[in-house]
């Protein structure tokens, strides 16, 4: 079949091999054209804790899982269905392994520590510390604290949104509301809809950031939760919007594919 | 204040796993700077943007490359890939998300482009007090 004659979902020309599945010397064509892309999505993940031969262990299996699962009749294209595939076992991989598989216990130690002298130092202080600052408070040395950064980012226990503050009181209730003039800030139109699918402290987090220009501090006085807290919300925040913008990119593209453009 | 009269420069594999190499020397050199951990996690999240955009952009480059020097009390950070990236920097990578969280955390943000076509992004470490 010249690439023209190909249906609208078969820009990669995938559906012809899948309408003669199960047979095994196929499924392993499929799965020889596609490794590149489970690869290239594995170390879109590589860096975070877990080796990169791991990675694309997991993203080897999604699009295993992809190939076995794709309805070449459903109109959708081969390559959109397995990328969202293979980031979503990519993602739940990272779920399913907590923090303690990831980074090595004394690194652990460590960005607890941090963790520890920075809330206390912010408090101290009222204002956020300098490495140097935290370095000496924690007895580390800032080659150590700087480390540790990275690790503390990578910690991310779902109970942090069950967190209450000191009185009590659970965090969704401080929080405040969002600010409507968030949905119509110029530049970040595009990204509006993945903005709305964060919770509200989280979005309110954002436009306090990256709208009025205040600072992690300025932002936990404001909301009445720890500078660190703040920190890591919004590198959380940061990586949700990336994620679902990237998959409701794969959805519209489906969605822009003609129905019945097959014959 | 430190002065980092001979810019740093750090030259990896241009690969994602190697990302977290230039996110901690760039938080050292913030480190030096004495600045507060808030703006120092920021550099780092602005490090991991650009590579993230600058790796996508130029899939044949081998090296990705960091340079940092110091300009008043920020820090003025510029990286790079060794390979051209087509029509650099495309409207895909000036309305990517990635660019989106640097022009949120950094000042001045450019896309830059060698007369051979190798794509850069500069920007310039907010002042930790200053607001946008």
């Amino acid at each position: 079949m010249s690439e023209d004659d190909r249906p609208a979902n078969d820009a990669d020309g995938a559906v012809e091999l899948f309408r003669q599945l199960p047979d095994l010397a196929v499924r392993e064509e499929l799965v020889e054209r596609f490794l590149p892309l489970a690869r290239h999505l594995a170390r879109r993940f590589a860096g975070r804790g877990e080796s990169i031969e791991d990675l694309i262990q997991v993203a080897d299996l999604g699009l295993l899982n992809a190939i076995d699962r794709f309805d070449p009749d459903r109109g959708v294209q081969f390559t959109t269905f397995a990328a969202v595939t293979i980031t979503g076992e990519l993602k739940r991989h990272f779920r399913d392994r907590g923090w303690s598989v990831r980074v090595p216990r004394s690194l652990q130690e460590s960005a607890l520590l941090v963790h520890r002298t920075l809330e206390t130092l912010w408090q101290d202080l009222g204002r956020s510390p300098t490495i140097s600052e935290i370095a000496h408070g924690a007895d580390l040395t800032e080659e150590a604290v700087i480390e540790a950064m990275d690790a503390i980012q990578a910690y991310s226990p779902a109970s942090l949104d069950a967190t209450v503050s000191e009185d009590g009181t659970p965090m969704s209730e401080t929080m405040g509301h969002a600010d409507p003039s968030f949905e119509v800030a110029e530049g970040w139109a595009s990204v509006a809809p993945a903005l709305e699918k964060l919770p509200d402290r989280e979005r309110r987090i954002l436009y306090l950031r990256f709208f009025t220009g205040m600072t992690q501090t300025e932002i936990a006085q404001e909301i009445g939760i720890s500078q660190m807290h703040i920190s890591r919300l919004i590198a959380q925040s940061l990586e949700r919007v990336r994620s679902e913008i990237r998959e409701t990119g794969a959805r519209e593209q489906d969605a822009s594919e003609p129905e019945g453009g097959r014959r | 204040m430190e002065d980092l009269s001979t810019p740093i420069t750090v030259s990896v594999a241009a690969q994602p796993d190697t990302l977290h190499i230039l996110r901690v020397v760039a938080a050292s050199a913030a480190a030096l700077l004495q600045l507060p951990f808030d703006a120092v996690d920021e550099v780092r999240i602005a490090v991991d943007e650009a590579g993230i955009l600058l790796l996508e952009s130029s899939p044949d480059a081998d090296a990705l490359q960091l340079e940092i020097t110091t300009s008043d009390d920020s820090l003025l950070i510029t990286m790079g890939t060794d390979a051209p990236a087509a029509g650099w920097p495309r409207a895909a990578d000036r309305e990517s998300w990635s660019w989106t969280v640097i022009q949120g955390l950094t000042l001045n943000p450019q896309f830059l482009s060698s007369d051979d076509g190798r794509p850069a992004i500069r920007f310039r470490t907010r002042s930790p007090m200053k607001t946008p």
